[in-house]
């Protein structure tokens, strides 16, 4: 049994079109005053209308010397506001015990496209995601666990249920968590080749349909009771508990009935000590869009039931500041928190007249409503078919505490496979002439892009190398985790060519596959995987991160069976992504896949590759006593490891780490993994480290664990505890 | 407009290079297939985009909803589109069937492009759209150089077009004024305007913009046009009579332009809306199975409107019961409009525009003074004979007497033509003496007959012209006739060596 952390909320900031702190928020709230404008800073000539959220006061933040991507920025204003309103100073705390949780959508793309333009030379530096989450943690010195979730429109509300995972896991006391997004024209120009936009502000649930696109950045201080009391600081809300769920219907649209809401918000509720009944308002996704909101509607109705919905209420903060995309979850939250510090509930701006399928439910429309709730939801929905779903309250809940369940690495394809593994190293076969249209027909689709063809075909070797019955294998209770550096670069190429005929001239066909989760969509669509799934995105680490999310899913019991992937492409454009990062990336594209289960559905006499025991992170190995402080701090969890497998993709990393861990686990084997074969990927060489890492057993009974660490093309560590199983 | 064969082949091109179907899969497409289904089992993402690569490659501002699509439905939904698209903006516009352009955004290019070099005093323009040749003309005008118009597909490396320019796209903001306005401005500057030549020389005569405003004033002063909602032109703009009553006269009058060249153009009006339709005697043939209730004017021009063709519009008129008023007006290049003649009512006379000055002068020749002149030019000789049967009203007796000096004698053409007309009745000829200093005859008399299926001995030929010398007659099929319905002399000649 695990006496959970419970994880409360002490700060919050924000900023986008309705502010650029808390207050002005609340003063928009309660004025009634849209942020939603017309777009000024890029040119939308040709599209049909040009009405969207910019954050307010933007031009302070886009210099001509950029240091870090627009969205870097939007998140240091919003993290600083966050520390002040927790009052928290992180030079008073172990940084090695704050974590920074990023939920982002659009990459560094507005730097891209500024690069792309001329105006500076950095945007493939800032392009990948888990730029954002590595300059803004290093602006604030922290050093704990970093990680980036890249989901799409649920990428923010992800990041703050991982947050809820580290604090209950009692692996960081401080997780500052939410999004971040800065909007391009390539975005804007995306959606309005799929006519999601609405002519004017957005209005959800309302007949105008189409949404508005926003910006900015929303990030939430989660601490420890304990922690806020050690500090002696004020734990203002409770995350009470977190949920997920894959549609597995569509790549752009929602299932129609909601269906994936509903289980998204079930799952929330089976973890969260609060019935149904209890909630008495939801902050939705309420787009504005005509897939949308009726179906997340009756997604939640479905959930919670008819009798409770009908005390519900329910509102989308968008009409305030707009669709923030990767930031929207944590941005719509803050919402709903600023209104409630002030007895109010958000309302949704510019409801004239309801759409027939609004109608039944009691929506909170044009003024905010004087209320003030104890237990309260925020729903979220992605491309790809990616729901999420929180539950907090005003009130302490205790949570009570859970047996964890062991979890098995199963298979781990495309470098287990020895045949394919082999003949790719030898150049004679090939996984980079890899084929899926001939190889598995039936999960071929048109225009799916070679990384996410990889990816189809490295879950589906994983499968096949499990050995299991796949006939029986209940493919729709599956989670899935998918990870991704960069999305698909193949797509990002053909959309830019689009864009370089003009804005109006970006498709419909690619700019769906341009979010890193369309894979993880395509995935949910291919097998049917339903259950549980994030998106992560990193500079190296990208399939270790979204194993350590995996697991901590299984662990508490949201799933039995999960399929973890990677998988990068290469272009161009990749190539110049990865050469502003000093790695020269070769050709051919990528994919890995793992199958998990947990001990509960392992068949009898079955033999797992290992056990995953634990994980650990640190942001910046350059940093001097860092490393040794984390090593230190999980001392009693290290204390079995008989191996280190240590993999870093700059030689330069590898002395001070060798000595720190010299001294601190005197009693392992180093192994310093440096593949003959330089790995051509950025995802690479970790993959090609934990298989070396399942390969290469302890012998000794006592000393039975392998730690595999990996450093990334920042120099930030992920280790993860293996219990090698079958030798 | 486009036909349904040539949509439907657009659209295959399209679901292949948009969507990346496979050829293969589209070669099992049935029209009528629902493309949500079997064989390309399209979804919403790909109806997006069809609808988008749809709207550009047909220019359409909407394509509405695609719901139950199959090749057919969305053929028959682009031609609807296309229908309705061209009537909208109709009512605003000058519009042809690559574009439509309004004034405002006519305005704003032509200020635009006031900050973009233009070299040259005198510019031909290569365009050939309507709309492009209005912002090419308007832009070189607001230059200060001269434009030249030029039917004739020009090779000129020198050539120009507005859509060389390199202008900055500017949101269209309301400029000041008019174009009519903005003529004004540059009233003393000319236009070149190229003919052909019934010699077969091209020539080019320059007009003041002051006197083609002052032929369109007339023009609809004269004609009225007042229950007149647009006009829809079947003349190039290139040439002067286009330019002067396609652009011109309803620029004068504030009413849109609908530009229908080739050989398909569409006279289906805009419905409860009443046209006036500009044409030459060619284009009738094309468009008058189209002409309805709801066309009220009926502009011919540019060569003779007789014999078959006004006997058509007679009969459509009587058995359509028609309103239409139909006229021809006399006019060339050279002089502008002279007279006109209302058609399909037996009438042979025209009548003088009244600000036009016909006169014998010192040397018997038919002398014409009017504002339309070419540049620089007070009174220009008439090649034309007019016979007056009132101050106002005159006959056209074809072309004056045309003397030829020929082994050292001089004949008369039409006593040549004469010949042929009592030898070849009902069929069209054509006379020309071709001065040759190098020739000992000072030149060479041909001739040219249309339509005789059995050619007659060379010996009976020479003895029906007796004293008369005998031109090299040659036999065609078929008369070459310009867009403007002329038959010029290298035409045929090209034709006799086809």
């Amino acid at each position: 049994m695990n006496n959970k952390q419970e994880t409360f909320i002490t700060g919050y900031g924000v900023l986008c079109a309705a502010g650029e702190n808390r207050q002005a928020m609340l003063t928009c709230i309660k004025q009634n005053r849209t942020g939603i404008g017309r777009i000024h800073r890029f040119d939308t000539q040709g599209l049909a209308h040009n009405v969207g959220a910019l954050a307010v006061n933007f031009e302070a933040y886009v210099a001509d010397n950029y240091e870090m991507d627009l969205a870097s920025q939007y998140a240091i204003h919003a993290v600083e506001e966050a520390l002040t309103h927790a009052d928290l100073v992180l030079g008073e705390v172990d940084n090695t015990r704050v974590a920074f949780i990023l939920g982002n959508a659009n990459c560094g793309m507005f730097s891209l496209i500024e690069s792309i333009k001329g105006k500076h030379q950095k945007g493939f530096k800032f392009y990948p995601p888990h730029q954002i989450a590595t300059d803004v943690s290093r602006h604030f010195g922290i050093q704990g666990p970093i990680m980036t979730f890249t989901s799409a429109c649920t990428a923010s509300s992800s990041a703050i249920a991982f947050a809820k995972q580290l604090i209950e896991n009692d692996q960081a006391d401080v997780v500052i968590a939410g999004g971040a997004d800065a909007l391009s024209e390539l975005v804007y120009g995306g959606f309005q080749s799929v006519q999601s936009l609405s002519p004017e502000p957005c209005a959800p649930y309302s007949e105008k349909m189409g949404l508005s696109l926003g910006e900015g950045a929303g990030f939430l201080v989660f601490e420890s009771a304990q922690h806020i009391n050690k500090r002696g600081g004020a734990a203002r809300y409770q995350l009470l508990a977190t949920g997920s769920s894959l549609d597995a219907h569509h790549a752009t649209a929602p299932n129609p009935e909601g269906d994936g809401v509903r289980r998204a918000l079930l799952q929330t509720l089976s973890f969260a000590p609060v019935t149904a009944s209890n909630i008495e308002y939801v902050n939705s996704h309420g787009t504005g869009t005509p897939a949308n909101d009726g179906a997340e509607l009756n997604g939640i109705q479905t959930a919670i039931g008819t009798q409770a919905m009908q005390k519900t209420w329910v509102s989308s903060s968008k009409s305030y500041f707009g669709h923030t995309l990767g930031a929207a979850g944590a941005v719509e939250l803050i919402s709903t928190l600023v209104s409630q510090d002030d007895g109010l509930l958000p309302a949704t701006l510019g409801v004239d007249s309801v759409r027939p399928c609004c109608k039944e439910y009691q929506l909170v429309t044009n003024q905010p409503r004087p209320h003030v709730v104890d237990v309260f939801a925020v729903t979220n929905s992605a491309f790809g078919g990616h729901n999420t779903s929180m539950l907090l309250s005003h009130q302490e809940k205790p949570i009570p505490s859970q047996s964890l369940q062991p979890v098995y690495l199963l298979t781990a394809t495309s470098l287990c496979d020895e045949k394919v593994y082999l003949a790719r190293e030898n150049k004679t076969d090939g996984f980079s002439e890899f084929n899926l249209k001939k190889q598995f027909p039936s999960l071929f689709q048109r225009r799916t892009p070679n990384v996410t063809q990889f990816a189809l075909g490295a879950c589906q070797f994983a499968l096949q190398d499990s050995e299991l019955d796949l006939t029986q294998l209940p493919l729709a209770e599956f989670a899935a985790y998918y990870a991704n550096p960069i999305g698909s670069s193949e797509t990002l190429n053909k959309n830019l060519a689009s864009f370089c005929e003009g804005i109006a001239e970006l498709k419909s066909t690619h700019f769906p596959n341009t979010v890193v989760n369309a894979t993880l969509g395509q995935l949910a669509l291919g097998f049917g995987f339903k259950n549980s799934a994030t998106c992560v995105s990193d500079l190296g680490n990208d399939f270790l991160h979204a194993l350590w999310s995996a697991t901590l899913d299984m662990r508490e019991g949201r799933s039995r069976y999960a399929m973890v992937c990677g998988s990068q492409d290469d272009t161009a454009l990749s190539k110049q992504v990865w050469a502003a990062h000093q790695f020269n990336a070769d050709i051919g594209h990528f994919a890995s896949a793992a199958l998990l289960a947990t001990s509960a559905v392992l068949p009898a006499g079955y033999q797992p590759l290992a056990e995953i025991i634990e994980f650990i992170q640190i942001n910046d190995t350059q940093q001097p006593n860092s490393l040794d402080k984390l090593l230190k701090a999980h001392a009693r969890k290290l204390s079995r490891v008989g191996n280190i497998v240590l993999s870093a993709h700059h030689d330069s990393a590898f002395g001070a780490i060798a000595a720190s861990l010299d001294c601190h686990l005197p009693q392992a084997q180093l192994i310093k993994y440096q593949p003959q074969c330089v790995p051509r990927h950025s995802t690479e060489l970790a993959v090609q480290a934990l298989m070396h890492a399942l390969n290469t057993p302890t012998n000794n009974t006592e000393l039975d664990q392998t730690l595999l660490l990996s450093v990334n093309l920042a120099g930030s560590m992920t280790g993860c505890i293996l219990r090698t199983v079958r030798k | 407009m486009q036909t349904n064969s040539a949509i439907r082949s657009t659209l295959i091109q399209l679901i292949e290079a948009e969507l990346e179907v496979d050829i293969e899969q589209l070669n099992l497409l049935d029209d009528d297939a629902n493309l949500l289904e079997a064989p390309l089992f399209l979804d919403s993402v790909d109806l997006m985009q069809l609808s988008a690569a749809c709207k550009k490659a047909f220019k359409l501002s909407d394509l509405g909803e695609l719901s139950t699509v199959t090749l057919n439905t969305l053929a028959e939904q682009i031609i609807t589109k296309l229908t309705q698209q061209k009537h909208a903006s109709l009512l605003d516009t000058w519009t042809d069937q690559h574009s439509a352009l309004g004034e405002q955004a006519l305005l704003t290019l032509i200020q635009a492009s006031k900050d973009t070099e233009i070299t040259g005093t005198v510019r031909v323009i290569k365009d050939s759209a309507p709309c492009d040749i209005i912002k090419s003309v308007m832009i070189l005008l607001a230059h200060n150089i001269t434009p030249v118009l030029c039917a004739t597909a020009t090779t000129s490396q020198d050539a120009f077009s507005w859509k060389d320019l390199v202008i900055t796209p500017q949101h269209e903001v309301v400029q000041p004024g008019s174009i009519t306005q903005f003529l004004q401005q540059y009233s003393d500057k000319t236009i070149g305007f190229e003919t052909s030549g019934s010699t077969g020389k091209p020539q080019i005569w320059q007009k003041s913009i002051a006197s083609l405003h002052a032929e369109a004033v007339t023009f609809a002063d004269t004609f009225g046009f007042g229950d007149v909602d647009y006009f829809c032109a079947c003349v190039d703009i290139r040439h002067m009579f286009g330019f002067i009553w396609a652009f011109m006269l309803p620029l004068q009058l504030g009413k849109p332009v609908c530009y229908e060249l080739g050989s398909t153009p569409d006279l289906q009006p805009i419905k409860n809306k009443h046209i006036a339709v500009i044409l030459t005697p060619t284009m009738f043939d094309f468009v008058a199975d189209q002409i309805s209730y709801q066309h009220h004017y009926l502009i011919s021009s540019g060569a003779p409107f007789k014999g078959e063709k006004e006997q058509k519009l007679t009969q459509l008129t009587e058995q359509k019961a028609l309103s239409i008023r139909a006229f021809e007006v006399l006019g060339s290049t050279e002089t502008g409009g002279i007279g006109y003649r209302p058609l399909a009512c037996n009438e042979t006379l025209f009548t003088k525009f009244s600000v036009v000055d016909i006169y014998q002068n010192a040397e018997q020749k038919t002398m014409l003074r009017s504002p339309f002149l070419v540049v620089d030019c007070e009174a220009f000789e008439l090649k034309d004979k007019l016979v007056f049967s009132s101050h106002q009203q005159f006959s056209h007796a074809g072309r004056a007497d045309q003397i030829f000096k020929y082994a050292g004698k001089r004949f008369s053409l039409q006593s040549i033509e004469k010949v042929l007309t009592e030898h070849f009745a009902g069929l069209r000829h054509k006379v020309f003496f071709i001065e040759d200093s190098n020739n000992n005859k000072g030149g060479e008399l041909v001739a040219f007959v249309e339509g005789l299926s059995h050619t007659p001995a060379l010996q009976d030929i020479r003895s029906w012209f007796k004293d008369l010398p005998t031109p090299q007659v040659h036999f065609l099929a078929q008369f070459p006739e310009n867009e403007l319905g002329k038959i010029t002399l290298s035409a045929l000649q090209e034709s006799v060596h086809e």
